[in-house]
């Protein structure tokens, strides 16, 4: 199957099979240095992207679902200025999720953030402490306690308010 | 990289006419919902010998949720995080509640509502909290030419005692879930319970739900669905029976008595190869919810 689509702002032209799993797709068919998880059902978290600017696990999107996206991998996120926020709060609190979750965690945290100020958001309590530390744990590695998390959160937004910035 | 297997054609019908014609054209096709379950199940990619993919996405029919006075309908497609966004107003609190508890935003914007009840092999949460809540879900059939018959029947006829879709393989006899319906009703208590983690250790998790109504501390519309994910799918219309009528708050005989009943149906309905633990875990979970019920019940006087 023939698919177009935008990988980290890249336009790509891909011969897939129409099932492959998006996870997969990043590791083999791009040719560039994707790090992306290969779980195998094992659901660990470790995958995540942002397709269409929303926080997704590459391992439940097959390549039918990404005709005409946009995808952005950790690699073309932390190239954004929103990445900044995100790592200027793991310095302030001195807290950085471990080496092997620190892409998933981080893309979540973007999602999270992005919840938070937009426009149509349903209400703050929605993403509450509790809600937070619920969604990161989306991502199975267990290096972050919910009060870091919450932490690392607090301090990003500080950072995202500043910015005042909607748009990558 | 994977030469040799079949890249599956994938049809994305925009109507219900439109999958009509796509179920005809292929045989045993995967019916794609949200994906979750069919890209999560180990070995999902590479395989051979791959069948066509139908994608529920694009169907309007099955995308909407409508409400009127006396119940609620929602297409299979509506994911869990839309029903939470559009009708947290209007759905029970144990629906929304139970939706709440699956998994993550992340993941809920992919899971669909059908996807959840039509898993051909275990029962999960949100299947027991629609039996707990009466639901009625729409069959479409698709099976011969002309229009798809539909069909409305109680969401507990769609699965065997031991928890397996009934209608064998929904999808392949060329049979959809469209629409699932809930009547909204009065609720005084629901509540539900999951022990253990349902998606890493189904062989021991126990979910249940349960609510009921109580007018003037007399119970009233009693109905609760206990599920062990692998095998077990059990609605006892006996403890309905013995518990309406009874007053708020249950006497200690009383609960235990109900918890025996609980005992004695799971035995009659499980094979000796169910873990003990799971009956236990069901035992406490019935205990504790009643002792919930008599508390709000006390609370309320
Ligand atoms: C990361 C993760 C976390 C999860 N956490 C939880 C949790 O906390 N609690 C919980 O209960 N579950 C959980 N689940 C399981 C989840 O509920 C199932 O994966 C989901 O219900 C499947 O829904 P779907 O829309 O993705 O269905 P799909 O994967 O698309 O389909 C599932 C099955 O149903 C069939 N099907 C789908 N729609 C229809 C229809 N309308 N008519 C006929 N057949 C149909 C498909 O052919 C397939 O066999 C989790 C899953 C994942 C991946």
């Amino acid at each position: 199957m023939k698919i177009e689509c935008t990988i980290n702002r890249t336009a790509h032209t891909l011969n897939v099979n129409s099932n492959k799993p998006l996870n997969m797709i990043l590791s083999e068919d791009i040719g560039s240095q994707i790090r992306v998880s290969q779980c195998d059902g094992r659901l660990c978290g470790n995958c995540v992207v942002l397709l269409n600017q929303q926080a997704v696990l590459s391992c439940l999107i097959p390549a039918f679902l990404i005709k005409n996206k946009e995808i952005l991998t950790f690699e073309g996120f932390r190239k954004t200025r929103f990445f900044n926020d995100i790592e200027r709060a793991y310095n302030d609190t001195n807290i950085h999720p471990c080496s092997h979750c620190f892409e998933s965690k981080t893309l979540i945290l973007e999602e999270l953030l992005q919840q938070f100020f937009s426009q149509d958001k349903i209400d703050e309590s929605t993403i509450g402490e509790e809600t937070i530390v619920r969604e990161m744990r989306l991502n199975r590695c267990s290096c972050l306690e919910a009060h870091e998390i919450i932490a690392i959160f607090n301090a990003a937004v500080s950072y995202r308010r500043k910015r005042r910035v909607r748009r990558y | 990289m994977y030469e040799g297997i079949r890249s599956p054609t994938v049809h994305t019908p925009k109507s219900l006419s439109d999958l009509s014609v796509a179920l005809k054209r292929s045989t045993n096709p995967t019916i794609f919902a949200g994906g979750t379950y069919i890209m999560s199940t180990p070995g999902y990619y590479p395989k051979e010998g791959e069948q066509d993919i139908i994608y529920l996405g694009g169907i309007s029919e099955i995308n909407r949720i409508t409400r009127n006075d006396r119940y609620i309908e929602f297409g299979a497609g509506v994911t869990l995080q839309r029903l939470l966004t559009v009708g947290k107003q209007v759905l029970p609190s144990l629906l929304t509640e139970a939706i709440e508890s699956t998994s993550t935003t992340i993941v809920r914007r992919q899971i669909t509502i059908g996807g959840t009840l039509c898993i051909s092999h275990h029962r999960l949460l949100i299947c027991a909290v629609l039996a707990a809540l009466d639901a009625e879900v729409e069959i479409r059939s698709f099976k011969g030419s002309g229009t798809p018959l539909a069909r409305w029947i109680p969401i507990k006829d769609l699965y065997k005692r031991n928890g397996e879709l009934k209608l064998a393989e929904l999808s392949k006899d060329k049979n959809i879930l469209s629409s699932i319906r809930i009547s909204l009703g009065k609720e005084t208590f629901s509540t539900f319970i999951v022990a253990d983690d349902v998606m890493r250790n189904r062989e021991e998790a126990v979910i249940l739900a349960l609510r009921c109504t109580y007018d003037q501390s007399v119970i009233t519309s009693f109905r609760m669905c206990l599920v062990f994910p692998t095998s077990l799918f059990l609605i006892p219309q006996e403890i309905s029976t013995y518990i309406n009528g009874l007053p708020v708050p249950l006497s200690t005989s009383q609960i235990e008595r109900i918890v025996s009943l609980v005992t004695e149906r799971i035995s009659a309905n499980t094979d000796s190869s169910s873990p003990v633990i799971q009956t236990e875990r069901a035992r406490r979970a019935i205990e504790a919810s009643l002792h919930a019920l008599n508390a709000q019940g006390l609370s309320e006087r």
